[in-house]
């Protein structure tokens, strides 16, 4: 048992040192006065962040923090999520962990206590900024700094330990550790704020906070002496009328304390057992088997000829990107067929958003394809300078996104209808923009397909 | 007037010139001042772990600035033209991450474009290398599937692309066993024909009978 806690702590710890040792962690702290600012608007913004029943609450320290909180447990729940799978712990040294005769539960929960350090520290930032933006909303005699950041962490605390764990139990499947864990983590998030919504906005009823994984509407059961009847976060219409609630009674509550426990203590649990299932990545070494089984390498004594460069044209790097980009056959297949459904299927509901999930994953892959740092200081000595190479998988990806759209931009001109040349636009230039621009900036695929597939739920449920 | 007429025969040869480079990081001193002239031919780089091999190599493939001095390709400083001295730059460093769902193939074609090769030439020209290299047979397969050494090799198939006038090959038979190497060191020293080469190893052995020139490096003091 001792030795199981030592594992934990050491591998807790190295985990930990490499999250304070990158630039990132640092920079979103700095960054978190910033957020605060737009996260608790002032009584001139034209828009709300928490609203209940049409009215906005009246502001205080508790107020202040509740709301951090509850934003924090909603809206940067995939922002922690991105910044774990596309941080300074991506990369394992999975050489060394694979053959280590140390326990996978052990070196998970490690991994699960570091990553929770790591966005705890964050958080403990939000809360910082959050004491600061008081003192300018509110008389400097009613701040109350223990109340902004016991508000904001008794929230946020559980939520972000819960993203934790995901990644951690995501880390211990093969399939699970590439974009099919994003996708599940994005379904998951969708549900676990469904079931919220679903048990506290439809006016209470049957509410518990034990229903509400991220405590995003909890604390507002005891805060409130009324039903919820309808509730905004993080983005709603700038409401004029103004409701008393009591936010230190909501998080103080003991059920709610309760419940944020029982969260912590199911995501931790849930730890130690993915690592009586975890499996490395398995595959490769299958195929590389059959390498090794094909016989000795045979080399040829061909004289290699000079090639000088003597294209101008960036048509091959084009040809070579979308050689890329449509891979494997199955996805052509199912990318030409989506889009030839385009003459006969309206675009917005339909067409649209199949076009636009069927690129999300191909291009934020191919995004982050380049973008290995030895590999981007080798391709930036080549004569297509940096840029260009950007400007170049861009292109090639939007005019891919684009051509998707043609037929149903036929269709629309041909019946005269305009109205929807917009959605053609933000998925034959937007998607492409944000899909290539996100991995090459992060360096990976992963923030890139969350903040679409988000983008993208919003886009599904527009309507007509 | 001699050193005059000398000077202008240097100007004119293909010729990688040192002019009292030195690097730090941190404060720590990894080489004190270096002068050399590379010539075309082959010039190994030897010395222990440390001494700063692989920060020389990055620093004439222009990939690193040296904290003092400067490096001339043919007589003119590196950084006055650095697209034109890239355009015949070929290196090979010692980790590539590469990108583990396309083919070698695809890979090669990729770098090929973006040296500015046309598909044709670009595609028999990585043919050709993938076969001397010993990759032929898996030439279409992902590079996921690619042992260490393959993956080595690849990495020297797209430093030779194009007409590269200045090859830098950083261990390039790291990894690979002896029969490989040799296949290796025979393509190197076709390629030292027509261009400057400068390498990096620790197993002088395979290079036994080759003319070459040597420099040694010593960890700084």
């Amino acid at each position: 048992m001792t030795l199981f806690i030592e594992q934990i702590m050491t591998h807790g710890r190295v985990q930990f040192l490499r999250h304070l040792r990158s630039p990132a962690i640092w920079w979103l702290a700095l960054a978190a006065p910033i957020g605060a600012r737009f996260l608790v608007p002032d009584t001139t913004a034209n828009y709300s962040v928490l609203a209940i029943n049409d009215a906005i609450p009246a502001l205080d320290s508790g107020v202040i923090g509740l709301q951090l909180g509850i934003v924090m447990a909603i809206i940067l729940v995939p922002l922690a999520y991105i910044f774990l799978r596309a941080g300074p712990t991506r990369k394992t040294p999975w050489q060394a962990e694979n053959v280590t005769p140390a326990r996978r539960s052990a070196l998970g929960l490690g991994h699960w206590i570091a990553d929770t350090l790591a966005l705890w520290v964050l958080m403990l930032a939000l809360a910082g900024a959050g004491v600061m933006l008081a003192y300018f909303r509110l008389p400097a005699a009613q701040v109350n700094p223990f109340e902004i950041v016991l508000a904001l962490c008794l929230i946020a605390a559980p939520a972000l330990s819960i993203v934790a764990a995901i990644r951690t139990i995501f880390s211990m499947r093969p399939w699970l550790r590439k974009a099919g864990g994003d996708f599940l983590f994005f379904c998951l998030w969708m549900f676990f704020i469904t079931i919220s919504a679903a048990f506290f906005a439809g006016g209470g009823s049957g509410a518990s906070p034990f229903t509400d994984v991220f405590g995003l509407a909890a604390p507002l059961l005891n805060a409130t002496d009324f039903p919820i009847d309808t509730l905004y976060i993080g983005g709603g219409p700038a409401f004029d009328r103004v409701i008393e609630i009591n936010a230190m009674a909501g998080v103080t509550d003991g059920t709610f304390l309760l419940s944020r426990l029982f969260w912590i203590a199911i995501a931790g649990g849930l730890v130690c057992l993915s690592g009586l299932v975890f499996k490395p990545t398995a595959r490769r070494w299958a195929l590389l088997k059959l390498n090794m089984e094909s016989g000795p390498a045979m080399f040829s004594d061909k004289l290699v000829r000079p090639v000088s460069p003597n294209s101008n044209s960036y048509l091959a790097v084009l040809t070579s990107e979308w050689a890329q980009i449509l891979r494997p056959r199955l996805l052509v297949v199912l990318l030409v067929a989506t889009a030839l459904a385009g003459f006969l299927l309206p675009f917005r509901g339909m067409v649209g958003p199949a076009v636009a999930i069927l690129l999300i994953f191909p291009l934020t892959q191919h995004g982050a394809r380049w973008r290995g740092i030895e590999m981007s200081r080798l391709t930036d000595l080549n004569p297509t300078t940096a840029i260009s190479q950007f400007l170049l998988r861009l292109g090639a990806s939007s005019l891919l996104a684009l051509g998707l759209c043609l037929p149903a931009l036929f269709r629309m001109l041909a019946a005269a209808e305009v109205s929807y040349i917009f959605d053609v636009l933000a998925i034959g230039i937007g998607l492409p923009l944000l899909a290539i621009g996100l991995s090459h900036v992060t360096r990976g695929p992963v923030a890139g397909r969350l903040v679409l597939l988000i983008l993208w739920y919003g886009y599904l449920n527009l309507g007509s | 007037m001699v050193a005059f007429f000398m000077e202008v025969v240097w100007l004119d040869s293909d010729m990688l010139s040192l002019e009292n480079i030195s690097q730090a990081y941190a404060g720590k001193t990894i080489f004190t001042a270096q002068t050399h002239n590379f010539a075309k031919g082959v010039t190994v780089i030897t010395g222990p772990s440390g001494a700063g091999k692989t920060t020389l190599l990055r620093i004439c493939a222009s990939v690193e600035k040296p904290k003092t001095g400067r490096v001339l390709w043919k007589g003119e400083p590196m950084r006055k033209n650095l697209r034109g001295f890239r355009s015949g730059l070929g290196y090979a460093p010692q980790r590539i991450d590469l990108p583990e769902d396309i083919s070698g193939m695809d890979f090669l074609l990729h770098i090929a474009a973006l040296k500015k090769l046309r598909r044709a030439d670009a595609l028999a020209q990585a043919t050709t290398l993938m076969e001397r290299l010993g990759l032929g047979r898996d030439a279409d397969g992902r590079i996921a599937t690619y042992s260490g050494g393959m993956r080595r090799r690849l990495g020297l198939a797209q430093a030779c692309l194009g007409k590269p006038g200045l090859l830098i090959f950083d261990e390039p038979t790291a990894e690979l066993d002896p029969q490989t190497s040799q296949h290796i060191h025979e393509l190197i020293f076709e390629l030292a024909q027509n261009a400057v080469i400068l390498m990096t190893t620790h197993l002088m052995e395979g290079l036994a009978g080759r003319e070459m020139s040597k420099v040694h490096m010593s960890p700084a003091t």
